[in-house]
């Protein structure tokens, strides 16, 4: 594994740049893992082994799989590739680094703090829905970066991993109890396949900002499975940017696990051309007096497509749990089409349950507005949709993750087709 | 010689099958204010979303020329451009987009290829209009009429007016929902438009407003026609009289 050191700027230090040259195994099998991991700790590859065989026994996808029937596989490759060579970095501040937070590739961290991320791979994993493609990534994954914020520390800046090229990225935090962080996880990979997962587990009353960012290739099919555990009094925000791929299909599930603990999970899709995306999201709550406040929002041009499934689940002990969710879709083209679904489990009989789903084309009166002040068309769209998206960026409440992706989806509007 | 910015030839407008302006005439001459005055109904805000091109009102007789040439087939964006302004009676929300961006927008669209509006001068310009209206500047980083109150949208649209400094300006009950002192305000507003430039149509149901802006000619729309047509005075007789009297007269007629 080659590996170089670069100062991003002057106060960052730590940016890495990983890139693995693997000797490719012929196929995907369990040989193939065995080759892929040699050298690496035994119970990190019982894991590893442990979800090739969850992998193999989930069936390949079709149209008319259970999650997948609203998509169009025919536009889509879904078969996996086997790894490809990664490229990507980690980076952190020095005053950080010097407070004790970790953050680095997850290679390098299991020889620093094997024990750290031992205990955090194995916590992850529970409360974890089982899929396909992210047993698969938990499998064969080559690259990706480790977290952990101590105890207490409240990070000065923001950590940002950014992974530009590679199949399996895997991404772990863990946020000590107490702590405060800012952590952006951004995807610019163009292979044909990825497929990633990310687990997050914050400690109690602790705060954690999180953005999962997905710029991928126009001709990449993307997965990503993101699960967080959430213990008491803590909070956690998340952001899903989705402006990439060709196919995206992301699981985010939120699992509030103590009392008090609470979630705010915004969601922002920019899709155009033939883009499909398909998001599920869990609100688990699990504990009583949790709350989580679901807003995900898509603006869809050309026959994009976005399918979302959304569910809510209260557990019977989990009195006093509020849940909120939200799934808004403009769309910007006659062709543009988007699906959503809510579904709720509730066996806490005092709870406080909304979800609402709205389906549309630019308000005509809005646009003729903005025409009325001289904006044409494409201006005016233009800015509805900055609008529309800006709400969940306000309530990520941290313009250093949402700053530069204000301007990656203003100039990406089609003409009318 | 009088220099007409706007001819309304006998124009005729439908929304479905229902016929809601029924043969206007009516001509506006530059450096004039003229008020538009007529019972709820009455076709008035019908009337100046087609002179700004609403896509939803079909024109289905008649003209209306603006500057010398039919706008008929020019879009709304385009009438903009060109010098034409509505304060709408209801102003849309634009949830997300701040004033500021909204405006900077605005000015943009009409300086495409012009020198580039500094970030100074365009912040002058709209401090200056705000302080005109008695606009908090805070207002200026809200979102466009989102949560606004009622008059708080018609100060807006002043602003509007006040920074794109329209060649024809329709109000279109800009005056309504206020209170004594905004009123006063927005008057002033009015006021401070009005110039041998420019022309202002001013749609209103209340004398009150015409008594700080003293309109040139009254025009009275009834049921898609304008009925009655005077001075100032005659804003004064209807504020006595209401539109009953000239309601009989027609259908005695
Ligand atoms: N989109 C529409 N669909 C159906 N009818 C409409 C529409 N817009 C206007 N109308 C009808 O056209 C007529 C004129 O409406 P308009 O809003 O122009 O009246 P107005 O004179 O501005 O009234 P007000 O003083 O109450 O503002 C009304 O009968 C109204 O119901
Ligand atoms: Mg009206």
């Amino acid at each position: 594994m080659a590996s170089s050191t670069r100062s991003e700027a002057q106060h960052r230090s730590d940016a890495q740049n990983h890139s693995a040259g693997l000797s490719s195994p012929a196929q995907l099998d369990s040989a193939a893992i065995d080759a892929l991991t040699a050298g690496e700790p035994a119970w990190l590859r019982d894991i590893r082994h442990g979800a090739f065989g969850r992998f193999e026994a989930i069936g390949q996808p079709t149209d008319r799989t259970e999650g997948w029937r609203r998509l169009e596989l025919a536009h889509a490759n879904v078969t996996p590739v086997l790894p490809e060579p990664s490229q990507f970095e980690v980076s952190v501040s020095n005053a950080d680094r010097k407070k004790g937070v970790v953050a680095m590739p997850i290679a390098d961290a299991l020889a620093s703090h094997e024990p750290l991320v031992r205990e955090a791979l194995l916590h992850a994993r529970s409360g974890r829905t089982v899929g396909k493609y992210s047993a698969l990534a938990e499998a064969v994954w080559q690259h990706g970066a480790f977290i952990h914020v101590p105890e207490g520390v409240e990070l000065s800046e923001p950590i940002f991993a950014t992974v530009r090229a590679g199949t399996y990225p895997r991404f772990i935090a863990v946020i000590g109890k107490n702590a405060r962080a800012a952590i952006a996880e951004s995807h610019h990979e163009s292979g044909r396949f990825v497929s990633g997962l990310s687990d997050i587990i914050v400690g109690e009353n602790a705060h954690l900002t999180y953005a999962h960012i997905q710029q991928c290739g126009p001709q990449t099919v993307v997965f990503s499975h993101q699960h967080a555990r959430i213990a008491g009094g803590a909070k956690l925000v998340t952001l899903n940017f989705g402006a990439g791929a060709s196919l995206a299909k992301s699981d985010v599930e939120v699992e509030l696990l103590g009392r008090g603990a609470e979630s705010d999970m915004l969601g922002l899709v920019f899709a155009r051309g033939g883009q499909q995306f398909d998001y599920h999201t869990l609100q688990g709550h699990r504990a009583t007096d949790t709350r989580s406040d679901l807003l995900f929002k898509s603006a869809l041009d050309g026959h994009a497509h976005s399918v979302y499934t959304g569910v809510i689940v209260i557990e019977k002990g989990a009195q006093r749990s509020d849940a909120y969710q939200a799934n808004r879709n403009l769309l910007l083209a006659e062709g543009a089409r988007a699906d959503t679904e809510p579904k709720l489990e509730i066996e806490a009989d005092d709870v406080r349950c909304t979800h609402g789903a709205t389906v549309g084309p630019i308000d005509a009166d809005q646009l003729f507005y903005l025409a009325s002040r001289g904006m044409d068309r494409e201006i005016a769209s233009r800015l509805i949709v900055e609008g529309f998206f800006q709400d969940v960026l306000d309530k990520v409440g941290d313009e250093r993750l949402t700053r530069p992706l204000q301007k990656t989806f203003a100039p990406h509007l089609e003409q009318e087709s | 010689m009088a220099d007409t910015i706007l001819e309304i030839k006998d124009l005729h407008v439908k929304i479905g099958d229902n016929e809601i302006i029924r043969g206007i005439d009516l001509s506006i001459e530059r450096g004039t204010v003229h008020a538009l005055m007529g019972p709820n109904g009455s076709g008035k805000s019908t009337l100046s979303l087609v002179l700004m091109g609403h896509p939803k009102y079909a024109v289905t007789h008649g003209d209306i020329i603006y500057q010398g040439r039919s706008i008929l087939e020019m879009p709304p964006n385009e009438r903009s451009l060109a010098g034409i302004f509505l304060a709408f009676q209801y102003p849309s929300a634009v949830p997300g987009v701040s004033v500021g961006n909204f405006m900077r927008n605005t000015l943009m669209a009409r300086h495409k290829g012009d020198a580039p509006l500094t970030p100074a001068k365009f912040k002058s310009l709209l401090d200056n209009a705000a302080a005109k209206l008695h606009i908090d500047p805070k207002v200026l980083g809200r979102y466009v009429n989102d949560g606004f109150s009622g008059g708080e949208k018609k100060r807006l649209e002043m602003l509007q007016m006040l920074v794109l400094q329209p060649t024809l300006a329709v109000l279109d009950e800009t005056d309504s929902g206020l209170d004594i002192d905004a009123l006063r305000i927005i008057a002033q507003g009015i006021e401070a438009q009005r110039s041998p430039e420019h022309a202002i149509l001013l749609i209103t149901h209340y004398q009150r407003i015409l008594n700080y802006v003293k309109p040139d000619k009254v025009h009275v729309l009834v049921k898609g026609r304008i009925v009655k047509e005077g001075g100032p005075e005659l804003a004064h007789e209807l504020e006595r009289t209401g539109y009953d009297p000239i309601i009989k007269e027609l259908a005695t007629v």
